[in-house]
């Protein structure tokens, strides 16, 4: 068995000033590269950390128990605080950060008059020796070497995919509030500029048409009026490209609006 | 519990022997040992999986050789490193962590980008919905369960809402995290199950042999996070078997505490998982109570003393948690799991379906070399069940643990048996994560009692073991992956991660843009899991007045079956995709495994069927992008 871990207070102070940063943080605008490094430990670590500490007399576990139990408790503070206070108020970024400083501030107030004294600080850094570490530094590097390719890779594989889409919705469905107008869309996802001719028509008259240029991945949208402006009968979208029917989409206004 | 010092690693960890500092670096020397060169190895076989992977996407033939030898590159040499006797503890727990964490990365260099798994899709959809809504018990349509196990996204939206992570961000960094500390968990476990911190490692390369380990269970799911709090349970579960032996119990309400904590946490994340840990305990329990006749015997005042006060817990809190919160989710689930194996089984028994043929999906097969590798891999470890059986029960030393893992290990058998149907094939799939926690520990007692192995230079027998540890992985990943499921590559018909293209991304995108989420939608299997997720839609899978959902797809003419799923079914869309009509499913199956001819079909979905939706009156195609189709059906249901 490995010798039980003491640390003093250093880190229960460590992890309640971590938690505090992690406040400020949230409420004072930094770059998103850094709030993220900075927040991480607040949902994966600390309250896990504190929690150990506060359950756990000084001493009682080994280095590798806490680390396992740190992730495992942090699992089940959001996870049994959330279920709690979804009981009563509902979860968002504000909840989440209070319910987080809440568990772990209040550990760490617990272990520390737990340990009270009991322990002097003897954990030391052990001697680090720059070979190994190098290795690791490499180790590191070439695994993120390993997803920058699988990323590219990735990405590369869906744009070898060459298509457009075409579509007609009535305006405002998504969001339940109908507007009495026809949304068009085109979406240009053939890996390169293209011109497109559109056509509306209803009963095989035209009714608008457009040309236009979409760059790769562009989207072009319109909307038009519907419902009485057209009548019963479905409104056909037709997408030409190189005056060839391409797509072709329709609706039923009489039976949509 | 008393752990042996035979073990270069066994005296106090992290402070190994050679501490000091010395003039020059030898490899090896260090707390780490060799670990960090290791790491290097394990790091460039990572770098070879994922050339491997750039090579399968663009159909290179070369794919193949460079994972395979990706794989066994991350593997072996720890494996080798593992057997070894001179490695320290700390040296034996900084592997297992590498392990963890390199087997991990490459499951993400699959898709790196991205969420492509069925059940990953599933819990993307459930984190989205807490994070939109607040509501942990949203209903989901991709994965049933989600409503009623919420510890996962309960865990990852904080993440992602307080870091700005996307939830494929958050996701990820929460699964490596957990299972970088999985392992370390298992060897802890298992170094108090065997006595022994080199049989702990032993075990963990073992364990990582599993069918489920490489991809299933690093996928972004509850069961990857749940392993890891039964192990913390488990081991709660050890000190406290061993603090109640101690005079004044130093710590016991501490770990009452811990015990509530993990039990509770666990039985909110994952039911499979609760349910065998509970099977666990208990049965350690009552092997405590009635069946230890050894010198181990413990001698305790009260049953609550052993494991029997956790499996009361548990067992109370799970039973809770069914009755009031999840029950029905969970007969779904479960219901769905179990009755599908069982009845595969009765019909194989009975003959009234073929037995599933070894190593063939879909069209796609295992080359020879491949299925020998397999057979290889399984014989080994039914191997080890009966010396490892042999070697616990004729121990005098042997405790009630030790049998419990044994005849877990015993199932592991069973589990086989199941593979011979389509549906069971699931069920030993997700069986496998329990299962071989008994077969590691079992494995781990045989190899430690090797006393030639015990010498310092025994090397060769060394070289020859890890051989053929990375053989028992490497035919692992093989029973439990599929052929096209092992890497990335071109689109598939109905090949699940396979099957995610950038069509069916551009039509979920439109959804989730354009129509009004929750919306009721008809669509095969593989794009119902873009369209469940990204898609914000409520795919129907289930029958509609007793009717197949399938009779709308499968028929030639729409008739009224078909249109009275649509009406009765409260159906809003239909999503069709052409490219079905290319070849059979890969994956066995278009829409359900219940449809006509799931498993069993030589011939792809007549291409007339799918194209006679745009002359069905009602029916109006609002949009397309040449691959995929989707028909708003409110003319043929109001009409």
């Amino acid at each position: 068995l490995s010798r039980p871990s003491v640390l003093g207070e250093r880190d229960l102070v460590a992890v309640a000033a971590l938690s505090v940063v992690g406040l400020l943080v949230t409420v004072i605008p930094f770059p998103d590269w850094f709030r993220a490094i900075v927040l991480m430990p607040l949902v994966i670590v600390l309250p896990g950390y504190a929690l150990a500490a506060a359950i756990f007399p000084p001493g009682f576990v080994t280095r590798e128990e806490r680390t396992v139990f740190t992730i495992a408790f942090s699992i089940g503070a959001a996870a049994l605080g959330g279920l709690l206070l979804q009981l009563v108020v509902r979860l968002d970024r504000g909840t989440w950060l209070g319910l987080l400083l809440v568990v772990t501030l209040a550990a760490c107030a617990v272990a520390l008059s737990r340990r009270n004294g009991q322990f002097t600080a003897t954990w030391k850094m052990p001697p680090i020796d720059p070979v190994p570490v190098a290795a690791i530094v490499v180790a590191v590097a070439i695994g993120g070497a390993a997803l920058a390719i699988a990323s590219n890779s990735a990405s590369r594989q869906l744009d070898r995919s060459h298509f457009s889409a075409l579509w007609i919705v009535p305006k405002g469905i998504n969001s339940g509030r109908s507007a009495n107008q026809l949304e068009i869309g085109v979406q240009n996802h053939e890996g390169r500029s293209l011109r497109y001719r559109l056509r509306i028509s209803h009963h095989s008259a035209t009714v608008r048409k457009w040309k236009f240029r979409l760059g790769s991945g562009q989207l072009w949208q319109t909307s038009l009026p519907a419902g009485s402006a057209f009548g019963n009968g479905p409104v056909v979208a037709t997408l030409f490209r190189n005056d060839v029917i391409y797509r072709r989409v329709a609706i039923d206004t009489g039976a949509s609006f | 519990m008393a752990l042996e010092t035979a073990d270069a690693g066994a005296t106090l960890a992290g402070a190994p022997a050679d501490v000091s500092r010395q003039a020059r670096y030898r490899p090896g020397s260090g707390p780490l040992g060799f670990a960090p060169v290791l790491a290097l190895v394990a790091a460039i076989g990572v770098l070879l999986v994922a050339v491997g992977d750039d090579a399968a996407r663009t159909g290179s033939s070369l794919a193949q050789p460079l994972f395979w030898l990706g794989l066994v590159a991350t593997y072996a040499p720890i494996a080798f490193r593992l057997l070894s006797a001179s490695a320290s503890r700390t040296e034996r727990i900084a592997l297992v962590a590498l392990l963890g964490g390199a087997l991990f990365l490459v499951k993400v260099l699959y898709s790196p980008n991205s969420f492509v798994f069925y059940d990953e899709l599933g819990w993307w959809r459930a984190t989205h919905d807490l994070l939109q809504t607040g509501d942990p018990f949203s209903s989901n349509p991709l994965v049933v369960t989600t409503p009623g196990f919420p510890g996962l996204d309960l865990f990852t939206a904080p993440l992602a809402q307080l870091a700005k992570l996307s939830i494929f961000d958050a996701g990820t960094i929460v699964i490596g995290v957990v299972r970088t500390a999985l392992m370390v968990a298992l060897f802890l476990f298992l170094e108090r199950a065997t006595r022994s911190s080199r049989a702990a490692g032993i075990g963990v390369a073992v364990y990582a042999c599993n069918p489920s380990f490489l991809y299933f269970n690093g996928q972004f799911a509850y069961e990857s996070v749940a392993l890891l709090l039964g192990l913390s349970l488990l081991l709660v579960t050890v000190r406290w078997v061993e603090s109640a032996g101690l005079a004044g119990g130093r710590g016991m309400r501490s770990l009452i505490a811990a015990m509530l904590l993990l039990a509770f946490t666990l039985t909110v994340t994952h039911h499979m998982t609760s349910y065998a840990i509970f099977a666990l305990l208990a049965g350690w329990a009552a092997f405590d109570e009635f069946g230890d006749n050894t010198e181990n015997a413990p001698a305790r005042e009260s049953l609550l003393d052993g494991p029997a006060l956790p499996a009361i817990l548990l067992g109370l809190m799970a039973s809770a948690w069914f009755l009031f919160v999840a029950g029905g989710v969970t007969i779904t689930e479960l219901g769905d799991v179990f009755t599908g194996a069982i009845r595969s089984a009765v019909d194989l028994v009975f003959g009234g379906s073929a037995p599933k043929r070894p190593f063939e999906a879909g069209g796609q097969s295992n080359t020879w070399p491949e299925r020998l590798i397999a057979v290889a891999s399984v014989l080994s470890l039914l191997l080890v069940i009966p010396l490892g059986l042999r070697r616990i029960w004729r121990s005098s030393a042997s405790d009630s643990l030790q049998r419990v893992l044994a005849l877990i290990a015993v199932l592991y058998v069973v589990t086989l048996g199941l593979r011979l149907t389509h549906n069971g094939t699931e069920t030993s799939q997700r069986a496998s994560e329990f299962v071989f926690l008994g077969l590691a520990f079992l494995a781990a007692m045989v190899l430690k009692d090797l006393s030639w192995l015990r010498r310092e230079r025994a090397r060769v027998g060394m070289l020859a073991l890890a051989g053929l540890a990375t053989l028992v992985f490497v035919g692992g990943f093989i029973v439990g992956e599929p052929p096209q499921g092992r890497q990335p590559g071109p689109f598939l018909v109905s090949a699940e991660r396979r099957s995610v293209s950038a069509q069916g991304i551009a039509a979920a995108e439109f959804a989730a843009a354009e129509l009004p989420p929750g919306s009721r939608v008809l669509v095969d299997h593989a794009n119902a899991t873009l369209i469940g997720s990204y898609g914000e839609l409520d795919p129907v899978t289930r029958r509609v007045d007793g009717i197949s959902i399938t009779r709308v797809f499968f028929d030639r003419n729409l008739g009224r079956p078909a249109r009275r799923v649509i009406r009765n079914g409260h159906i809003d869309y239909l999503i069709v995709d052409r490219r079905l009509s290319r070849t059979p499913p890969v994956g066995g199956y278009y829409f359900t495994q219940q449809e006509p001819g799931a498993f069993s079909r030589a011939t792809p979905i007549s291409r007339a069927a799918l194209n006679k939706f745009p002359t069905v009156p009602g029916l109006k195609k609002i949009y397309a992008n040449g691959a995929i189709a989707i028909y708003d059906t409110s003319g043929l249901r109001f009409g």
